[in-house]
C-alpha cells in the first residue's frame, strides 16, 4: 500500500464531500419546495436536463459558469411546469413529479445525443492557497473545484434564507398551514410556486455540477438514482439544511468507502455487500427520522403534498 | 379544477409518452427504402448508441453489414430497449414490421426473443451471449477474453509500479473473465504484477467511474482499464491524472490523447455480416452457436500509441499470433485463483463455455 491510512482517510473524506455536493444541492433546493407544501419528487428529471444543459452551455459559451448558469434557468424552467401544474391546476402532486422525471429523462437524452463524447473544460480543482497545505484538513477540505466551494456557503445561505428573510418566513408560513397563511394576506400561489423554481434552480446546478465538476462529460441518465436519494435525504435531515447537508455528507462518505473498501478490504468483505451500504443507511435513517418526529422534532410541513384551492 | 389525477388519465399520460420514447428511436436510424426483394433485419440494443462502448459497437458493426450487403440486405437499430416486458413489445412490433432477422444484442433479451421465436417461425432470431436453442433461433458470442490478454500483455510491460487498476461494472462472470484475461496477459510478462479491481455496481454511472479511477491511480495504478458498457469516465480521469489507459469497446483515444497505450475492440461486423450471408443463401440458423476471436476476427485489439515502446509492441503481437494459431490459450493451465486454489489444473484448458462461467478472481487480482 502506497498510500498510509491517514491519507486513505483523507482521501475518502474528500471523497465524500465531492459525492455529497449534487446530493445536498438538490436536496436544499427540495427542501424549500417541500417547506413551502409541495413535493417534487422530479428533481431527478431537473438534475439530468440540469446536467446536458450545463454541457451545452459550457461547450456553447466556452465557461463552465455559464453552463451554471443556463442549468439553474433551465431546471428552474422545468420545475415551473412542476409549480404551474400542481399548484395552479391541482394536478395530483405524485403524478405530476413521476411525469417530471420521465420528460427531464427524454428530453436530456434527446438534447443529449450531439454532446456525448464531446469534451470541454469543466470545473478545475483549485487549491486553496496555504490552507490547501495543511495536513489532512487541506485534503479534505481545501482541494476541491469552485462549486465544491459555494455548496459549503449554500449551507448558511440557505438556513438564512428559510429563517431570516421575508421570503421564508411566508413560505414556510403557507407549508405550515396555508389557510390560515391566505387569512392574513400571503399569497399561496405565488410563494408556493417561486419555492418550487427556487428549488428546481438548485437541482439544475446539483446536474450541472455533476457533468461539469464530478465527470466532466455528459452521459444519458447519469444522475444514476442521485435524484431520488436527495428526495430521502430531505426527510433525513427533518426540513433543515444543516441537517440535510449532514445526511448529503454521510451518504456522500459511504459512496467514496464503498470504492475504497474493496482496495483495501481485500476479499474479506464481497462487493455486493458494500453495495447495500447506502440503502440499509436508508431505512436506519426513516426509522431515526419517525422517532424524532414523533418526538415533535423535525417533522413533515403539515400542508405536504396537498392542493390548495380558495375556500376548501 | 380537479384536485387529483385519475388512474386512467395517469395511465395514458405515461403510455403515451413511453410510446413517444419508442417511436423515436425506432425512427432513428438506419431504415431504407421498402424494396421488398431485401432481408429486412433488426438489432436492439440496451443502452444509447453513441455510448463510446458496446452499444456503439453493435450500431457500427450494423453499418459494416448495411455496406457490405446493401443491395440484398435493409437494417434497422432500436436502440435503449429494456430487458424487461417492453423488449418483448418491440421485437413484436419489428416482426409485425417485416423485420426477417433480429438481433438482440443483449443477453436480457433471450427470453422474450426466445418466446417470440417460438411464435415466429419464419423469423430468424440471433441472440448475443445466448445458449437457448430453436430452430429458427441461433445465438453467438465474441471471445473478447483474446483481446484482453494481448493488452494485458501491453499493459504488463508498459507499468512501471507494477499495479494495474480496473474498475468494472459488477462482480458477474462477463465481468470476471475479462478481468482475468487481461490480468494473465500482464502477468504472462511480468509475473510480479497485481491488478486492483473496484466494482462500481453500476454499468454506466461516469460519477462513480471516475472516483473509482482516481482512487486506483492515488493507490499507485499506473496503467487503468475500465470494463464497463462505457469507459468514458475512465479515459478521462486516467488522461487527467496521468495514468495510461487501455481502452474497451469503443476507440477512446480522443478521450486519452496522450495516454491511451492501445484497447480491445469487438468486430461484430465480420460476424454479422457472416451470418447474413447464411440467412439470404436460405440457412436455418436452428440453434447454432456463431463464435470467434482473433482468429476469426471477431474481437481486435487498437494500433498501439505512440507511448508503446517497441519491446511490448512486438511482445503483445507475438502474444496475438500464437493466439491465432491455435499455440496459445488464454484460460490454459496451471491457473489459480487468488486465494491461491488450483482452478485449471496444469495441461487442460478451458472451454469457450467454462470460460463464461468464471466466477473467481485470478491470482494477482486483490479485493474480491
Amino acid at each position: 500500500m502506497t498510500e498510509g491510512y491517514e491519507l486513505l482517510i483523507a482521501a475518502v473524506a474528500a471523497g465524500g464531500i465531492r459525492a455529497a455536493v449534487p446530493l445536498f444541492l438538490a436536496a436544499l433546493g427540495e427542501v424549500f419546495a417541500e417547506r413551502s407544501g409541495v413535493i417534487n419528487l422530479g428533481i431527478e428529471g431537473v438534475m439530468l436536463v440540469g446536467a446536458v444543459t450545463g454541457v451545452a452551455a459550457t461547450l456553447y459559451a466556452g465557461s463552465p459558469w455559464a453552463g451554471v448558469v443556463a442549468a439553474a434557468l433551465v431546471g428552474a424552467g422545468l420545475a415551473a411546469c412542476h409549480g404551474a401544474a400542481v399548484v395552479w391546476f391541482g394536478v395530483n402532486q405524485i403524478a405530476s413529479g413521476i411525469a417530471i422525471i420521465v420528460l427531464g429523462t427524454g428530453l436530456s437524452g434527446l438534447v443529449g445525443i450531439d454532446y456525448v463524447g464531446r469534451t470541454f473544460e469543466g470545473f478545475p480543482i483549485l487549491p486553496v492557497p496555504v490552507l490547501s497545505d495543511i495536513p489532512f484538513l487541506g485534503t479534505v477540505l481545501f482541494r476541491h473545484d469552485a462549486l465544491t466551494y459555494l455548496t459549503f456557503a449554500a449551507i448558511p445561505a440557505g438556513w438564512w434564507l428559510l429563517y431570516r428573510t421575508r421570503w421564508g418566513l411566508e413560505m414556510r408560513a403557507v407549508g405550515d398551514d396555508a389557510e390560515a397563511a391566505a387569512a392574513i394576506g400571503l399569497d399561496v400561489r405565488t410563494l408556493r410556486t417561486s419555492a418550487v423554481v427556487f428549488g428546481g434552480a438548485l437541482a439544475g446546478v446539483a446536474g450541472a455540477y455533476l457533468s461539469l465538476a464530478y465527470s466532466q462529460l455528459w452521459q444519458e441518465n447519469m444522475v444514476a438514482g442521485r435524484g431520488l436519494i436527495a428526495l430521502a435525504l430531505v426527510v433525513f435531515g427533518g426540513w433543515m439544511p444543516g441537517r440535510v447537508y449532514l445526511g448529503a455528507l454521510i451518504f456522500g462518505t459511504i459512496s467514496a468507502v464503498q470504492l475504497r473498501l474493496q482496495t483495501i478490504g481485500g476479499s474479506a468483505i464481497s462487493p455486493f455487500l458494500l453495495a447495500t451500504l447506502p440503502y440499509v443507511l436508508t431505512i436506519a435513517v426513516l426509522v431515526w427520522t419517525s422517532r424524532l418526529s414523533s418526538l415533535g422534532l423535525g417533522g413533515a410541513p403539515r400542508e405536504l403534498g396537498r392542493a390548495f384551492t380558495k375556500g376548501r | 379544477m380537479k384536485s387529483s389525477i385519475t388512474r386512467a388519465e395517469f395511465l395514458r399520460l405515461f403510455g403515451a409518452t413511453l410510446f413517444a420514447a419508442g417511436t423515436s428511436s425506432l425512427s432513428g436510424c438506419g431504415s431504407r427504402t421498402n424494396d421488398t426483394n431485401r432481408l429486412k433485419i433488426a438489432f436492439l440494443t440496451n443502452g444509447p448508441i453513441n455510448d463510446f462502448g458496446y452499444n456503439s459497437a453493435h450500431e457500427r458493426a450494423r453499418l459494416d453489414v448495411q455496406n457490405a450487403l446493401d443491395d440484398r440486405v435493409e437494417t434497422q437499430m432500436v436502440e435503449n430497449v429494456p430487458e424487461t416486458a417492453d423488449a418483448s413489445r418491440v421485437m413484436e412490433r419489428l416482426v409485425q414490421a417485416g423485420n426477417r432477422l433480429i438481433i438482440p444484442t443483449s443477453f436480457g433479451y433471450q427470453d422474450a426473443a426466445f418466446d417470440l421465436a417460438g411464435r415466429s417461425p419464419n423469423v430468424q432470431f440471433l441472440q448475443a451471449w445466448g445458449f437457448k436453442q430453436h430452430p429458427n433461433m441461433g445465438s453467438y458470442s465474441a471471445k473478447m477474453y483474446e483481446a484482453w490478454y494481448v493488452c494485458g500483455v501491453v499493459a504488463g510491460l508498459v507499468s512501471q509500479s507494477g499495479k494495474l487498476g480496473i474498475v468494472a461494472a459488477h462482480p458477474i462472470p462477463p465481468m470476471r473473465w475479462q478481468i482475468n484475461a487481461f490480468v494473465l496477459g500482464a502477468r504472462s510478462v511480468n509475473p510480479a504484477i497485481t491488478a486492483q479491481v473496484i466494482f462500481i455496481n453500476h454499468w454506466f454511472d461516469a460519477t462513480l467511474a471516475s472516483e473509482a479511477t482516481t482512487t486506483l491511480i492515488q493507490q499507485g495504478a499506473d496503467v487503468v482499464t475500465g470494463v464497463l458498457d462505457s469507459s468514458r469516465a475512465v479515459a478521462q480521469t486516467a488522461e487527467a491524472r496521468g495514468a495510461y489507459l487501455i481502452g474497451h469497446n469503443a476507440d477512446l483515444s480522443q478521450f486519452a490523447p496522450n495516454r491511451i497505450l492501445t484497447g480491445t475492440e469487438w468486430l461484430w461486423g465480420k460476424l454479422y455480416t457472416e451470418v447474413v450471408r447464411a440467412v439470404l443463401n436460405g440457412t436455418n440458423l436452428n440453434g447454432k452457436h456463431y463464435s470467434g476471436g482473433l482468429r476469426e476476427g471477431y474481437v481486435g485489439y487498437r494500433e498501439f500509441s505512440s507511448r508503446v515502446p517497441q519491446a511490448a509492441r512486438a511482445a503483445a503481437t507475438e502474444a496475438a499470433n500464437r493466439i491465432r494459431s491455435g499455440a496459445l490459450a488464454v484460460y490454459a493451465g496451471p491457473i489459480s485463483d487468488n486465494a491461491g486454489r488450483v482452478r485449471v489444473p496444469a495441461g487442460t484448458t478451458l472451454t469457450h463455455d467454462q470460460i463464461m462461467g468464471i466466477d473467481w478472481a485470478v491470482q494477482g487480482v486483490s479485493g474480491q
